[in-house]
């Protein structure tokens, strides 16, 4: 809720309400605790050893990425259903931020898995369909980059933004559905899924932390692109007062 | 082979092994974000300049264009 108010707050400034600055204080200090809690607390997984210790921000991480793109679709359709821009620019700040974290769950996979498979990279179902997932986004974003006009750049981005999302669920399942190396899913994976207590505590608060990182990014992206509409409304006004004045009153006598 | 699966796959204590990977990914994700962050903070900054700007040119024009009917 305090979310939508801040998303969707009216009063045209970049600036961060003391809400804001507090969520800030808030994410970075859950940040340090999620960091303690997976590099000091969390035990020792006794397969993998220490390495498994980069899951805790690899799988929020791709939560987070996955949370971002399903934003990325609520906003399109609510921009489709409704014109209004303030649900395009929620769409914006969920594709900037959710290819961000998919960014960091491409970056940390390869790195558990050279020492853990043998390997940094393989072509199966899940690693496949998270780097289509990724640059799908990317393109979305170059895609607006190369429309200049908001009303067409929105409805074009608002199409797009719902095709890439057929890809989410085609990545959520694949290690569900195909015979991948990727490892099955820690939770909500059926009987033989489910990770001992203590890493979930720690899974969980690092989950948290990277969660309220998250809603800030969003809410600040969200106010710098109002901003930038303030800037083009700004412009719109000064080149109406900047152009001459209409002849008949110049030449008038 | 999960990423930790069953309580009975878990151990206490003992020296950390893969330092160097744990710390080479937890580094490129914090920089990730706060890349990311720094990037957002800077076009505040400058479009916060800009509607600054903007507003006190419109402002002069309002007091010229009332100076000098």
């Amino acid at each position: 809720m305090i979310l939508g108010a801040a998303i969707f707050q009216e009063e045209p400034t970049v600036r961060l309400t003391l809400l804001q600055k507090w969520l800030a204080l808030v994410t970075g200090a859950a940040l340090v605790a999620a960091m303690y809690g997976a590099l000091l607390w969390a035990p020792t997984e006794a397969t993998m050893g220490d390495i498994q210790r980069i899951f805790y921000v690899h799988v929020p991480s791709a939560w987070n990425a996955l949370l971002g793109f399903f934003g990325v679709l609520v906003g399109s359709l609510g921009y489709v259903v409704t014109k209004d821009l303030k649900w395009d620019r929620v769409a914006l700040a969920c594709a900037e931020i959710g290819s961000i974290f998919c960014a960091a769950v491409l970056v940390t996979g390869p790195i558990w898995a050279k020492p853990v498979w043998g390997i940094w990279w393989t072509w199966d179902a899940r690693l496949t369909t998270t780097l289509i997932l990724w640059l799908l986004y990317v393109s979305y974003l170059l895609l607006r980059d190369f429309l200049e006009e908001p009303a067409r750049r929105a409805t074009l981005s608002a199409v797009y933004g719902v095709f890439c999302f057929v890809d989410v669920p085609i990545v959520w399942y694949s290690i569900r559905i195909f015979r991948t190396q990727h490892p099955q899913p820690v939770l909500m994976g059926g009987e033989n899924s489910g990770i001992d207590p203590s890493m979930l505590k720690v899974l969980l608060l690092s989950w948290g932390a990277l969660l309220m990182l998250f809603a800030f990014l969003v809410i600040v992206r969200v106010r710098l692109e109002k901003g930038r509409e303030e800037v083009r409304e700004l412009r719109r006004q000064f080149m109406l007062q900047s152009e001459p004045r209409p002849a008949a009153t110049r030449d008038r006598g | 082979m999960g990423y930790g699966s069953g309580s009975a796959n878990v151990t206490f204590g003992g020296s950390v092994k893969n330092l160097l990977s744990i710390f080479i990914a937890y580094g490129l994700v914090w920089l990730l974000h706060v890349g990311y962050l720094l990037s957002l903070a800077v076009r505040q900054n400058s479009l916060r300049q800009e509607i600054d700007t903007l507003k006190s040119l419109i402002q002069q024009g309002e007091q010229t264009s009332f100076g000098h009917p």
